[in-house]
């Protein structure tokens, strides 16, 4: 009776857990730190992907996002698993990519000098279609502030 | 000793679903080049748009131009405490968000206690309010050096509030909050080009003809709500007078500099709007008609 008893507290205990808002809000601040400087945080993409299957593309994060005229935006990632890649589109052209497969060099962080207002897509993926974790980060960097670090 | 057993029996079990999938390394080899020719279809475009109106973007970008800041900007947090409908709650929280985001960006937070206040008070109502830690918000505003750490939070919050809203089938409420940042922001600047004239906030009045179409797409999923017809009739109304901004592109290739070890790519694509100093004056004063009859005021 008293096994039911302790089995019912502890099943309770773990199903009202499960209700109890997780803060996810830590390890997106932390890598919005990593913007670097001026940079003000706007918008974060929580993703995680499978590996690709064979013979098929690899899975992509993708959000439509409105980004302004004559603002600067910079774009971070911190993986937890995998190597994160983000690529800006305006339409379904490719202006913007945190890494360089010609050089394999790195941008991460990575600014956009966004000149047009409208939509944009942003596509993240992992590295060689590999299953993966990261957090990408959308800051607003203030130009005079840009201009001033320089 | 049986009891015992079967804790550390429930807790292996609770931790391991807890834990990540098999680590299964499906992974095959393709070109990363592919990525480059990736299309994005457009279909992409009639799912969500993030960031239509954004709490801090015109701040930012009047604090950058040292525009001076001015209180009666802002809309009075007293007046929105009598709403009944979440409705209206969710607009003007929104509206209030934009309010903060302004006071926060010119180190304000003496009087941006008035407005965490009232924003709480409609987020509990909304039951969102697990997403606003006021007291963390109070903290933050009333000791110094914590600008940052205020703005990420207060930024934070009202991202997490709209994704919460749009996944528990609220999406509605997450529109009528994005709709309220919009026009709050929208008058900030009508008003401070009122004073100031200057010609960038100028054009960012003008481009608003873009995010206004975007935003009346999203509102009339929801027109059979007669919250929503009267907001959606008078965003219609704004449109028709922006119907005279003539927005025009020039196309190039986007260029990329280095600037303190940091990529930047610089959009080549310029965009140049031409709006009549009458359709500009007709634009500033149905804002202000419209954000005054929606905030009370």
């Amino acid at each position: 009776m008293r096994t039911i008893y302790h089995i019912a507290i502890l099943i309770l205990f773990l199903g009202a857990t499960a209700f109890i808002p997780q803060d996810t809000s830590t390890d997106v601040m932390e890598c919005a730190e990593k913007a670097g400087p001026s940079a003000i945080y706007l918008k974060d993409f929580r993703v995680e992907l499978p590996a690709a299957k064979s013979g098929e593309p690899p899975p992509m994060f993708r959000q439509a996002i409105v980004l302004r005229g004559n603002n600067i935006y910079r774009f971070n990632l911190c993986n937890s698993k995998g190597e994160a890649v983000i690529r800006i589109y305006d339409s379904s052209k490719l202006i913007l990519s945190s890494y360089d497969p010609a050089t394999k060099k790195e941008s991460n962080p990575i600014s956009f000098l966004c000149r047009k207002t409208g939509p944009y897509n942003i596509v993240i993926t992992f590295k060689d279609g590999k299953e993966g974790e990261a957090i990408g980060i959308m800051s607003h960097v203030k130009i005079n502030e840009s201009r001033r670090s320089r | 000793m049986k009891p015992n057993i079967i804790y550390v029996f429930l807790m292996v079990l609770f931790l391991a679903s807890c834990g990540n999938r098999n680590n299964e390394d499906l992974s095959v080899a393709y070109r990363e080049a592919e990525m480059e020719e990736l299309l994005v279809s457009e279909e992409a475009m009639n799912e969500v748009i993030e960031n239509i109106a954004s709490p801090i973007e015109v701040a930012s970008m009047l604090n950058d131009l040292e525009v001076p800041f001015s209180v009666t900007y802002l809309s009075n947090p007293e007046n929105m405490s009598s709403y009944s409908t979440s409705y209206e709650m969710a607009f003007n929280l929104g509206a209030l968000s934009s309010d903060l985001g302004y006071l926060n960006m010119y180190n304000k937070t003496g009087t941006a206690i008035n407005y965490l206040s009232t924003i709480n008070r409609l987020t509990e109502a909304l039951e969102v309010g697990q997403f606003f830690d006021f007291v963390k918000m109070k903290r933050l505003a009333t000791s110094e050096n914590n600008l940052d750490s205020l703005l990420f939070t207060s930024i934070n919050s009202f991202n997490r509030m709209d994704k919460y809203l749009q996944n528990t089938d609220r999406s509605n409420l997450s529109a009528l909050m994005v709709s309220g940042v919009w026009i709050e922001g929208f008058y900030l600047a009508t008003q401070v080009y009122e004073k100031s004239e200057i010609e960038q906030v100028r054009d960012v009045i003008g481009e608003q003809k873009l995010i206004l179409n975007d935003l009346l797409i999203i509102l009339n999923n929801y027109k059979s709500i007669e919250y929503f017809q009267d907001i959606i009739a008078d965003y219609e109304k704004l449109k028709k007078h922006f119907d005279n901004v003539k927005i025009t592109y020039e196309i190039d290739e986007p260029e990329t500099v280095e600037i303190d070890g940091m990529l930047m790519v610089v959009q080549a694509e310029y965009s140049t709007i031409e709006m009549s100093d009458e359709t500009l004056d007709s634009i500033i004063r149905v804002t202000e008609e419209i954000r005054d009859k929606h905030l009370n005021i």
